[in-house]
């Protein structure tokens, strides 16, 4: 098997802030975060499989490229994710959840590879992976 | 299962020496990472931990608990500190001895339902070392 990665970049605004609790509570959970604030996320996508026999390769980069952004990048790019993205309307858009929501919104649109993990860097100190929620996950 | 890496970095103090080395076996093995008067890098330590992430819990650890691990906990060790002195005596500060010594500094501050993947510690350009305990965990981590 051979694991391919492909990276993709989008801007987007968010804050932590939990609807259901006080703006102290929040504050008291999440910091600075609190106020919204942007990021330059880089996302990173990793697929397994074996390689074709005629291309040897494991999934057309360009396709891939094709996919992602339609699916994610178009999405979320310059967008304020807890005003603009129904799913973070009352859900916490942390880089956790985004991680997330890329996979399930990339997870069976790969040809003929298997999505492996979703990678993404809030910038240079933090990055969340996520595997999806399948038997061997985690 | 979701894993989070926070990634801090440390200018620290630090020469290779084994106390169950004679001075000549010390500079036969350790080579200019011996030099009795030290050296030092600035240590990328990356922490990656792992968490049933939900909508009611949606992250891995809050973002205030990750700056007090790295401002709390590794920095007075590692911040322009000889880690020689800091994990001594006796402690050979190998990259690999200090990946094990910052897991077990990160372990016991974490609560049940987060655990503790890897430690990486990349000590320069050139290498790079990563603490795992296998036994604890079926990570699917990709190591590089």
């Amino acid at each position: 098997m051979v694991y391919v990665t492909r990276r993709a970049f989008f801007c987007a605004a968010h804050r932590y802030y939990d609807q259901s609790l006080s703006s102290e509570k929040n504050r008291e959970q999440f910091g600075p975060c609190v106020n919204t604030h942007g990021h330059n996320y880089e996302l990173e996508v990793t697929v397994v499989g074996e390689p074709d026999e005629k291309t040897g390769m494991v999934v057309n980069l360009t396709s891939l490229d094709a996919i992602v952004k339609k699916r994610v990048i178009d999405i979320l790019d310059h967008k304020n994710l807890n005003v603009d993205i129904e799913e973070f309307k009352s859900v916490v858009p942390t880089t956790e959840m985004i991680a997330r929501y890329a996979w399930m919104r990339l997870e069976n649109c790969i040809e003929g590879a298997t999505l492996y993990r979703v990678r993404l860097y809030e910038d240079p100190t933090l990055f969340v992976d996520y595997y999806g929620e399948g038997e061997h996950a985690g | 299962m979701t894993h989070l890496t926070f990634v801090s970095e440390f200018n620290s103090y630090h020469r290779m020496r084994s106390e169950a080395l004679d001075d000549a076996e010390n500079t036969r093995i350790f080579g200019k990472c011996a030099n009795p008067s030290g050296h030092g890098h600035r240590y990328r330590i990356e922490v990656t931990l792992a968490a049933k992430v939900t909508e009611k819990r949606p992250y891995v650890l809050p973002r205030t608990e990750i700056s007090r691990l790295v401002e709390e906990i590794l920095a007075p060790k590692l911040r322009h500190r000889n880690v020689d002195e800091v994990f001594g005596p006796g402690f050979v500060s190998s990259g690999e001895n200090l990946a094990k010594a910052i897991w077990n500094l990160i372990e016991t501050e974490l609560t049940t339902e987060v655990s503790l993947i890897s430690v990486k510690v990349v000590e320069t350009r050139k290498n790079a070392f990563v603490y795992r305990e296998e036994s604890k965990n079926s990570s699917r981590q990709l190591l590089i």
